[in-house]
């Protein structure tokens, strides 16, 4: 073996080990390696060089496959163990005060790290050195005074960075209120505790900067308007961790009083008000129940989004989730809303006044869609595979054969024929010696093909016509619309390419229809971008895809990601003529075997669009997700074996099974 | 003589104080936690001198209760010259069953004997993490406790009036009748100052105030029981007050365990927030309320004769609860098209259905209750809801020779429309109505939006003409929902209409049966493990 062929086994152990066999870094590094293809090709080994330094100085970001993957056998929402609120509030009966922790106990971030909001912050304020800025203040006012204040943090902002206090205050807080939530879990908890026949004084105490009167309003938008009163270790300047300020909680109480508090902290929520002889409960952060489970992106901030997100749905509640509509909200929900972005720019830089996503597949993402752009026209195209084989005599009548005769080998010829709208053709069948009832076999199957060669005429004639009368329809569809951007999430080019022609030809030569593709596995293949589609594609974010979903990664994951678009909707059996001007669509019932899993799976990605629609709704840019970013949960799951085969048994009603 | 007196809820503890006193130094009372904490004044009554509670924080399970009673407290069973027992499905009555020792068995609450199938549902369910509500329920039947059984009982006592003869009559010569608001009326004569101490005992405040209009909801705790979800639990409630409470003033009798937000539910509701047995109400209120209604307490059935208007539904409901729009839809179309004077029903709540008639001021003369096709009258418009065991030959026959209209619902998952009109009958002309809900707003709402489905079949072209007239809406105040009940506008619309029908009924049935199979996995590993637990431990 040569030199040359050692070294380049040599990079090919490398890279299976250090880089394919890790999430985190085959991410980075296909960002990097498509961002510039050129000096990639052209530097490989200093690319590889530069990957290496980036894993050692972080080596916490970088860690490899199988510290972080994806629960299976069990939905992770049941990790978390709550308890129930209703059974929960019967503690109550013994106690006079309860007591909570305020951030990450009665208030969630939608962050993973509460930092992570000042990138936010750091925008509207236009001060991109903001987010470290602050972070360094905080702590070292921390060190050198204890308990600060807001007032204290933004003085030493103003002298750093220039940007006038009051205004970083206002900007702070209004982001906080803007997109703080309240913790479900406690809603229900204090709604059943401020209800209960006994009376109950309801406090909250926190180790803060913030004073309790912008508490209050953090409090009250989240609903917690009944709370009594506020303890906050900058108003009082002691702190919860030193049991410091629950004395003053129990000096208002009076000792004698029973007081039992809820927070997040082992040693402020926990340790020290024990040691005074309050009963505690440890809620534990929602973000640290769930770390192991979460993947890792190549945006920070959109994996800080993600996290809090998907954190505070599986893990603030008692509610535990069917395994599948856990797939779909946090391995698909985030593709859908950084697909549906890339769809929607896609139209805008087409200039298409309309967005048609082809039935069958697209119904999730034309529903996610209407949800992320409520003022974008969009719309259900109605196709399915079925209609496009009734069709496909007229563009190729020899694959239109071979697929017929495939069907039929499994199929009564019969059969085959009624549901492909030739019902009037298989009675002529006992001509040619073929036994309609039954499917064909090798011996007759090419007297099958010479019979519909020998129908030929008939056959397009009939498809010409289904064809005229889908005209008609898409008709209506388009009506008003200038451009259209057709989004076949099918991977089947010739579906989009007959859509076209059926417009070119019976509806306006000159309609300018761009063909937005994205192909079974989301994205168009690599070796596929060629011709009008990739005038779209290759301009934006998804169309750096073939490095997310190269070939090499697809085997096996092209069945669990094909779950993820799965829906039990009626689907176009075929057009009939009708006395009237349009024709009578007939639907075919779909699939119904799995039809409770496609809705648990669907349920979970539209209600992840939701929640991030309803929590960033002020923050569109937020919605640019980038295809690395969007594709990264997915992946993440995809590369666990374990994962892939419990969700295919959840699917497939089979058992779990059991170690 | 020496008695051991064990109950296990307020109700039975009531009971055997009303008819056991009086009482003495040697009687022992065991109580649950549950009780004990509600009401600390029991160690101090006057009434009784020794009582023992196990102790929720010290003994979390059953059994540790007993070791620390007979250990301990140097107690002895089998000295006891009599033993009675309440919630005997509980560790203390699984332990005399166990050691061989005869006692009085006491029914768990009024009527439960006849109805144990309500009592092993809640005690067989299990909580998110799989551990059973009651850890002995395998004990219990097997010991034949449920159905008061178990030859070790040497009385059973049950209240006679709320009984089926059958269950009387299977345990002939053991069974004893006692009725508590008889009791209680015969101490209130006999013995005040019994009562009065009673009422002391149990926090039983000094008066209670009702209005001309109060209705008076005596409520359960079905989400604590695990019987619904909290989210199913306050849209029971909700339906439960607009169907049935409309124009009333409501005021809310919690179950000393239930501990539902009522007043946020119902801001305008007074919630009687003193936990006493509701037993003890007619006691100390000023007036009687204009209409005691519940879905399931036997406080109504205990002082039937005190509340002038009544309303009790069933368990059923709690499956049934959901129904009610279309059952309140199919009520307007029934009345819209004139077709009052004859009704039938098959597969649905009766008593719901009935109660739905009757608070809602529904002139329906003659409604029966079918289980079988054959029963109903061919004129009478028929009410179907679940008909899931019915084959389509039998609808066959049945939609043939009908000349009264057919209103199917599409609720409880088996839209019964789909068997009945097959090809085959397609001569019967079916109009869908559908039932769309319009959410009115976002505090305390958990109902569906889900479209629902009436479907008219009849013979009668006037039947089908108001059919296709029908509409009409209804808000819902306590629920936030307003309902629009409307036929489609063109042919079009109504047969698109009829696939989204069928097509929401095939996923219902889908869901149910993989529900059901679900259901029947979890049983199936649960007994895997209960089998091996016993192997392991034969070894």
């Amino acid at each position: 073996m040569g030199i040359t062929s050692k070294l380049l086994n040599l990079k090919l152990r490398v890279w299976e080990r250090y880089v394919d066999g890790n999430e985190a870094v085959r991410t980075v590094y296909n960002n990097r390696r498509v961002s510039d293809p050129a000096f990639h090709e052209k530097h490989r080994f200093r690319e590889l060089l530069w990957l290496a330094v980036l894993i050692l100085r972080n080596p916490k970001n970088y860690a490899p496959l199988g510290i972080n993957r994806p629960l299976a056998g069990q939905p992770e929402s049941a990790v978390s163990q709550r308890p129930n609120p209703e059974a929960f509030v019967n503690r109550y009966l013994s106690y006079e005060i309860a007591s909570f922790d305020v951030f990450d106990t009665l208030l969630l971030r939608p962050f993973n790290k509460p930092d992570d909001i000042f990138a936010l912050i750091a925008q509207k304020l236009g001060a991109l050195d903001f987010p470290d800025a602050r972070m360094a203040v905080e702590k070292e006012l921390h060190t050198i005074n204890g308990e600060i204040t807001i007032d204290e943090i933004y003085a030493e902002i103003e002298y750093r960075l220039g940007i006038p206090k009051d205004v970083g205050i206002q900007t702070e807080f209004e982001t906080e209120l803007e997109l703080i939530q309240p913790n479900p879990w406690f809603v229900r908890l204090l709604n059943l505790i401020r209800f209960m026949p006994k009376e109950i004084r309801i406090i909250a105490v926190s180790d803060m900067y913030w004073p309790a009167e912008y508490i209050r309003k953090l409090l009250d938008k989240c609903g917690f308007d009944f709370i009594d009163k506020i303890y906050v270790s900058c108003d009082y300047g002691v702190a919860k961790r030193n049991g410091e300020l629950f004395k003053l909680v129990m000096d208002d109480a009076g000792w004698n009083a029973r007081v039992l508090h809820i927070g997040d902290n082992r040693i402020a929520d926990v340790r020290a008000p024990r040691g005074l002889g309050i009963d505690t409960f440890f809620y534990d952060q929602v973000s640290s129940v769930a770390k192991q489970y979460r993947p890792t992106f190549v945006s920070p901030l959109q994996a800080s989004i993600y996290n809090g997100v998907v954190n505070s749905k599986l893990h603030a509640t008692a509610d535990v989730y069917a395994p599948l509509y856990e797939f779909g909200y946090v391995y698909g929900g985030l593709y859908y809303v950084g697909f549906c972005n890339w769809v929607r720019q896609a139209a805008t830089d087409t200039g298409a006044d309309k967005v048609l996503f082809m039935n069958e597949t697209g119904a999730i993402a034309a529903q996610v869609f209407s949800m992320l752009f409520a003022y974008a026209p969009c719309e259900k195209l109605l196709w399915s595979n079925e209609l496009y084989i009734r069709l496909s005599p007229l563009y190729s009548f020899a694959s239109f054969v071979d697929t017929l005769c495939a069907a039929a080998a499994t199929t009564a010829v019969r059969d085959v024929f009624i549901r492909n709208g030739m019902g009037e053709i298989a009675t002529e069948l006992a001509g040619v010696h073929l036994d309609a009832d039954k499917p064909v076999h090798k011996n007759n199957k090419n007297r099958l093909a010479d019979f519909l060669y020998a129908h030929r005429e008939r056959i397009v004639l009939a498809a010409n016509d289904e064809q005229r009368r889908y005209a008609e329809y898409l008709r209506t569809v388009i009506a008003g619309s200038g451009r259209c951007l057709l989004v076949d999430t099918l991977g089947n080019l010739k579906s989009a390419e007959i859509i076209s022609n059926i417009v070119r030809e019976y509806i306006d030569a000159n309609f300018a229809n761009e063909v937005g593709f994205a192909d079974e596995v989301g994205f168009a293949d690599e070796t596929e971008s060629a011709g009008k589609r990739i005038t779209i594609a290759d301009r934006l974010l998804f169309e750096n895809k073939y490095h997310i979903f190269s070939r090499n990664h697809l085997s096996g994951n092209k069945s669990l990601f094909c779950l993820l678009s799965s829906t039990a909707e009626p689907q176009l059996g075929g057009l009939d003529a009708a006395a009237g001007p349009l024709p009578m669509l007939n639907f075919t019932l779909p699939e119904l075997s799995n039809a409770v899993q496609a809705e648990q799976i669907r349920s979970g990605i539209l209600d992840y669009a939701r929640d991030y629609i309803r929590i960033f709704k002020n923050y569109p840019t937020l919605l640019n997700v980038s295809a690395a970013d969007a594709a990264a949960p997915f992946l993440f799951a995809a590369n666990s074996p374990e994962y892939m085969e419990y969700i295919m048994d959840c699917y497939m009603m089979r058992e779990a099974q059991s170690e | 003589m020496k008695r051991l007196i064990s109950a296990l809820t307020v109700y039975q503890l009531t009971e055997m104080l009303c008819m056991l006193r009086p009482f003495t130094e040697d009687d022992v009372f065991l109580c649950s936690w549950k009780i004990w904490e509600k009401y600390p004044r029991l160690s101090e009554s006057k009434i009784i001198r020794r009582i023992f509670s196990d102790d929720k924080v010290k003994f979390p399970r059953g059994d540790s209760f007993l070791d620390y009673l007979f250990s301990e407290k140097d107690m002895d069973v089998k000295k006891f010259d009599e033993i009675y027992v309440g919630g005997c499905q509980a560790s203390f009555g699984i332990h005399l069953v166990e050691a061989g020792i005869p006692f009085t068995y006491f029914e768990e609450m009024a009527g439960m004997l006849s109805i144990p199938e309500n009592l092993m549902a809640i005690d067989s369910s299990v909580d998110q993490y799989g551990v059973l509500f009651n850890p002995n329920h395998e004990k219990a039947l097997k010991y034949g406790i449920y159905h008061g059984t178990n030859p070790l009982f040497k009385k059973v006592v049950c209240d006679y009036s709320l009984q089926k003869p059958e269950v009387l009559a299977g345990l002939e010569g053991k069974t004893v009748d006692f009725n508590l608001p008889a009791a209680l009326r015969e101490l209130q004569r006999d013995d005040p100052e019994f009562l009065h101490e009673l009422c002391w005992m149990f926090n039983v405040p000094d008066s209670i105030h009702f209005d001309e209009n109060d209705a008076l909801v005596f409520t359960q705790y079905f989400s604590q029981l695990k019987q619904l979800t909290f989210e199913e639990h306050i849209t029971l409630y909700q339906y439960f007050c607009d169907y049935f409470l409309n124009g009333y003033n409501l005021v809310f009798k919690p179950h000393p365990t239930d501990l539902m937000y009522y007043k946020k539910i119902f801001p305008n509701c007074e919630v009687i927030h003193q936990v006493f047995p509701s037993d003890l109400m007619p006691f100390v209120c000023n007036r009687r309320p204009a209409l005691a209604a519940t879905v399931w307490s036997s406080a109504i059935d205990n002082f039937g004769s005190f509340y002038d208007g009544k309303l009790k539904l069933t368990m059923d409901y709690l499956r049934s609860f959901s129904f009610a729009h279309s059952y309140f839809a199919a009520m307007e179309f029934l009345r819209f098209a004139g077709l009052t004077d004859n009704v039938c029903t098959i597969g649905v709540d009766s008593v719901h259905f009935d109660a739905l008639a009757r608070m809602n001021g529904y002139a329906m003369h003659k409604i029966r209750h079918c289980s079988l096709l054959a029963e109903t009258d061919d004129d009478a418009a028929v009410v179907v809801g679940k008909a899931d065991n019915l084959s389509a030959s039998d609808w066959s026959g049945f939609m043939r020779r009908r000349t009264g209209a057919v209103l199917f619902l599409d609720n409880d998952g088996r839209c019964a429309f789909i068997d009945a009109t097959r090809p085959d009958i397609d001569t019967i002309g079916v109009y869908p109505i559908r039932i769309r809900k319009i959410k009115q707003k976002d505090n305390e709402f958990y109902s569906s939006l889900e479209d629902e489905y009436l479907y008219i079949c009849s013979s009668d072209k006037e039947t089908l003409r108001m059919a296709v007239n029908h509409t009409m809406s209804k808000v819902l105040e306590h629920s936030g929902l307003e309902l629009e009940v409307k036929a489609p506008a063109t042919p079009e619309e109504r047969r698109i209409m009829e696939i989204e029908g069928m097509l929401n009924a095939y996923r219902r049935r889908l869901k149910a049966e993989v529900e059901k199979n679900a259901v029947l996995e979890r049983e199936l590993t649960r007994h895997r493990g209960i089998l091996n637990r016993r192997k392991d431990i034969q070894q």
